[in-house]
C-alpha cells in the first residue's frame, strides 16, 4: 500500500508528515500520523464524533491550529481518533475526528504540542505534504488505570455527550429494523 | 519559514574569556547583542550547532540586552535553545516570547531536608521508595487535587498559598518558594477554557517525562558555610521534587504561540525562527499572554507544594512519626522556564527587564531582596537537578552571575541523545537493575520511559555545573547522590 503518512525522527523529538492529492487529504493524513505517536490507530474505532473548527492567516498556522486543537479535545475527553476529514475554504478549517475512549487502548506517547519546528505545508508535482515536529511526553500506562477513577460530574457530562453518538446508532438500527 | 541549519555556525565562535565563548555582533545579520556561551573545552565541541544558531537567533529580537546567553547544558529546543537566557527592556521596544519561556511553564525544582541519615534511610529505603510511589500521583495522565473551576482559577491566581489553606503544606513553606509561590498579577480570565479543562485534575500530580522525585543524600560539601545557611550537612538526606504546570502551562504557550503570529506581523517583528514568534511585552497580546503565562507559574507552585505534602505523609507513615518530627522543612523552591520582570543594572542604570529563562534557574546574588532573610548573606540557593541516577547539585548565586547573567545558572545535566535513539540504545529493565547494583532505587511507571531518561542520554551533570563554578555565575555548595527516584 502507499505510504499517505509517517512519523520521522529528530533530535530532540519527532516529526510528523502527512501527503494528498490534495490539501485536505495532506491534513487528514499528518493528523493519522499524530495519533499513531499516541496509540496503534488500526485499533481505535469511530465511535465518537468531534467537531474542529479553525481560522488562520496561512496555511502554515491552519496546520498548527488543526493539530492543537486535536490535542486539546483528546486531552479533555480522554479520546483518540483514527479517521478525519477536513474541509478548508480561504482561511478556515472546518474538520472532523472519529475516535473513542482511551480506556482499554495501550496508550503509547502523550504529546505536548504541534510546533513550528520544520513546519512545512507545499505542493510538489501535484501532491501536497504538510509536516511539523511535536513536542513529545512520554509514556504510562498509568493513564487507563486512572481513567477508572476519573468520573467526576464534569466529566461524566462530557462523557453524556461521548455516549450519545453510539446510542443514536443503535436507536437508528433499531428504527430502521422494527418501524 | 523554516529553520535553516547552518553548520558553520560554530566556525563564528570565539572564546573571549575563561568558559566563556562568543558569536559576535555582526556574525550574523541583525544581531543586536553578542551571543554568549558558558562552556568547557570538552562541551563546547559537543555543542549542537543548531543551539548556536537558536542562540544567535535571540540575539536578533528586539530590546535585548547584554547578551544572549546559552547555558553549558544548552541544546535544541522549540525557539530559544534549552539552557536560554534573555533579557529585554520593555522601554525601548523589548519583546516576550513564548519560545523563551517553553510549553512547560515554572517547571522547576524543590528540595526538602530531613532530619535523617543515610543509616537511617538505608533499611526502610524500599519501604519509602514504594511509599512514595504510592502516595504521589505520577505518569502520564496522572491525577492529583479534584478542583472545581472556580477553585482551578483561585490556585491560578495564588499559587502554592491556596493548596496550603487547604491543609497541603506549612505555612512557613512560603517563604522558602520563589516570590513566595505566588506571581502577583496573573490573570485566569486571560487563560483558555481549554487550559482550565485540562488542568483540572492535575494539580498535585508530577506528570511523565523528565519528571522526578528523587530521595538523595548530602554525599559532598564544598561550602560549609553556606551549606550551614541552607541547612544541609553530609549524610543528611533530602528530598528532591522535579515538576511544572502541567498541561495548563502547555495550553497556555499553545495557545499564545498561535495568538501572536499575526499579532507579530502587526508589529512589524521579524524572527529568524517562527517559535519565537514574539510581540512587544507592553502591547495587549504581550499583556496578556505574561498574565496568562503568570497563572500557570502559580499553579506549578501549587502543583509542588502539593507533592511536598504527599512525600512528607510517605516518610511519616514509613518510620511513624509525624513529618515534623522529621524536620521536613523546605530548603528551597525555585522554577527554571520562567518570564519574570526583573531589575537589573545596564550600562550603569538600574533597567527593568522581562528576563527569560527557558531551561536556566534563576542564581541571585548575595543581598537581593527577592531572597529570603537566612540566605540572603550567602546567595539563593540554586538547584540543579541531574538526570536520573546522576549526582544533584545545590549551588548558591554570585554578584558575578547578576553582573554577566542576569542572575542565571543551568538548569540539569542537558540532553545528549534523542529520546528515540535512548530507547533504541537502552532497555528500561536494564537501567533499572544497573541503577540498583549502584545503590540506586528506581521506580517508574513504563520501562519505554526508563530508557529514554536514561543517564548515558544525557551530558554529564558534573561537567555542566563545573562550568557554571568556573565561570562564576554561581558557586557550588553541597553534591547530592540519589538513593531513591520515582520517576513520572
Amino acid at each position: 500500500m502507499k505510504m499517505t503518512f509517517e512519523v520521522y525522527p529528530h533530535t530532540a523529538d519527532v516529526g510528523v508528515r502527512g501527503y494528498g492529492a490534495t490539501l485536505e487529504e495532506a491534513f487528514q493524513e499528518v493528523a493519522k500520523a499524530m495519533f499513531s505517536i499516541m496509540v496503534d490507530i488500526s485499533s481505535v474505532k469511530p465511535l465518537v464524533r468531534r467537531d474542529v473548527l479553525v481560522d488562520a492567516d496561512d496555511l502554515d498556522l491552519l496546520l498548527i491550529k488543526w493539530l492543537n486543537s486535536l490535542l486539546a479535545i483528546s486531552a479533555i475527553h480522554f479520546e483518540v481518533y483514527s479517521v478525519f476529514s477536513v474541509k478548508i475554504e480561504g482561511t478556515k478549517l472546518e474538520g472532523q475526528a472519529l475516535g473513542q475512549s482511551m480506556e482499554g487502548l495501550e496508550l503509547k506517547d502523550e504529546i505536548k504540542a504541534a510546533t513550528f519546528a520544520d513546519l512545512v505545508v507545499k505542493e510538489e508535482g501535484g501532491k501536497w505534504v504538510a509536516q511539523c515536529i511535536v513536542d513529545v511526553r512520554l509514556p504510562t500506562r498509568r493513564w487507563i488505570r486512572n481513567l477508572n477513577s476519573f468520573r467526576d460530574e464534569r466529566m461524566s457530562e462530557l462523557r453524556c455527550q461521548v455516549e450519545l453518538v453510539p446510542l443514536f446508532l443503535v436507536l437508528r438500527g433499531y428504527l430502521s429494523a422494527y418501524g | 519559514m523554516r529553520p535553516r541549519v547552518n553548520h558553520r555556525m560554530s566556525d563564528k565562535l570565539r572564546k573571549v574569556e575563561n568558559s566563556v565563548w562568543e558569536v559576535p555582533v555582526g556574525a550574523v545579520e541583525g544581531m543586536r547583542v553578542p551571543a554568549r556561551f558558558y562552556s568547557s573545552e570538552k562541551l563546547i565541541a559537543e555543542l549542537d550547532p543548531r543551539a548556536i544558531e537558536q542562540t544567535v537567533n535571540v540575539a536578533t529580537l528586539p530590546g535585548i540586552k547584554k547578551y544572549s546567553i546559552a547555558m553549558p547544558d544548552a541544546h535544541w529546543g522549540y525557539g530559544f535553545p534549552i539552557g536560554g537566557v534573555g533579557a529585554f527592556d520593555p522601554e525601548e521596544g523589548g519583546v516576550i516570547t513564548v519560545g523563551g519561556i517553553g510549553y512547560d511553564v515554572n517547571c522547576g525544582v524543590r528540595l526538602i531536608s530531613t532530619s535523617l541519615t543515610e543509616a537511617d534511610l538505608k533499611p526502610k529505603l524500599k519501604q519509602v521508595v514504594d511509599n512514595l510511589f504510592e502516595g504521589v500521583p505520577a505518569g502520564l495522565g496522572s491525577r492529583g487535587l479534584r478542583l472545581t473551576r472556580a477553585q482551578l482559577e483561585e490556585v491560578m491566581v495564588e499559587g502554592a498559598r491556596w493548596v496550603i489553606r487547604q491543609g497541603y503544606g506549612w505555612e512557613k513553606d512560603l517563604d522558602h518558594i520563589e516570590e513566595a509561590g505566588r506571581m502577583e498579577g496573573a490573570d485566569p480570565s486571560n487563560v483558555s477554557d481549554t487550559a482550565k479543562q485540562r488542568g483540572a485534575n492535575e494539580v498535585g500530580s508530577l506528570g511523565s517525562g523528565n519528571h522526578y522525585l528523587e530521595v538523595q543524600v548530602v554525599d559532598e560539601v564544598y561550602d560549609e558555610v553556606a551549606a550551614k545557611a541552607f541547612g544541609l550537612g553530609r549524610g543528611q538526606v533530602v528530598i528532591m521534587i522535579h515538576t511544572g504546570s502541567r498541561a495548563v502551562g502547555h495550553q497556555v504557550g499553545m495557545d499564545y504561540i498561535e495568538e501572536m503570529q499575526p499579532a507579530m506581523k502587526r508589529y512589524g517583528i521579524v524572527v529568524r525562527d517562527k517559535e519565537l514568534v514574539s510581540v512587544p511585552f507592553n502591547s495587549p497580546e504581550g499583556k496578556r499572554y505574561f498574565s496568562a503565562m503568570k497563572a500557570a507559574m502559580n499553579v506549578a507552585w501549587a502543583n509542588r507544594e502539593v507533592i511536598t505534602h504527599f512525600a512528607r505523609h510517605a516518610f511519616a507513615r514509613t518510620f511513624e512519626v509525624s513529618p515534623e518530627s522529621l524536620k521536613m522543612d523546605l530548603v528551597y523552591d525555585v522554577g527554571h522556564n520562567t518570564g519574570k520582570l526583573e531589575d537589573h543594572e545596564v550600562d550603569g542604570r538600574l533597567r527593568q527587564l522581562i528576563v527569560h529563562r527557558k531551561g536556566s534557574t534563576r542564581a541571585f546574588g548575595p543581598g537581593r531582596p527577592e531572597i529570603p532573610p537566612e540566605y540572603r548573606g550567602v546567595g539563593q540557593p540554586v538547584l540543579i537537578g541531574g538526570s536520573m541516577g546522576t549526582f544533584s547539585y545545590v549551588l548558591k548565586g554570585t554578584e558575578k552571575g547578576m553582573r554577566d547573567a542576569f542572575g542565571s545558572a543551568v538548569h540539569g545535566a542537558g540532553r545528549r541523545m534523542s529520546r528515540t535513539q535512548a530507547t533504541k540504545e537502552y532497555r528500561g529493565e536494564a537501567v533499572a537493575k544497573r541503577l540498583l547494583e549502584r545503590g540506586i532505587m528506581v521506580r517508574g511507571h513504563t520501562w519505554s520511559g526508563l530508557a529514554e531518561e536514561a543517564p548515558d542520554a544525557y551530558k554529564d551533570v558534573s561537567d555542566v555545573v563545573q562550568v557554571v563554578h568556573d565561570a562564576g555565575i554561581a558557586a557550588l555548595v553541597v553534591r547530592l547522590r540519589p538513593l531513591g527516584t520515582i520517576k513520572g
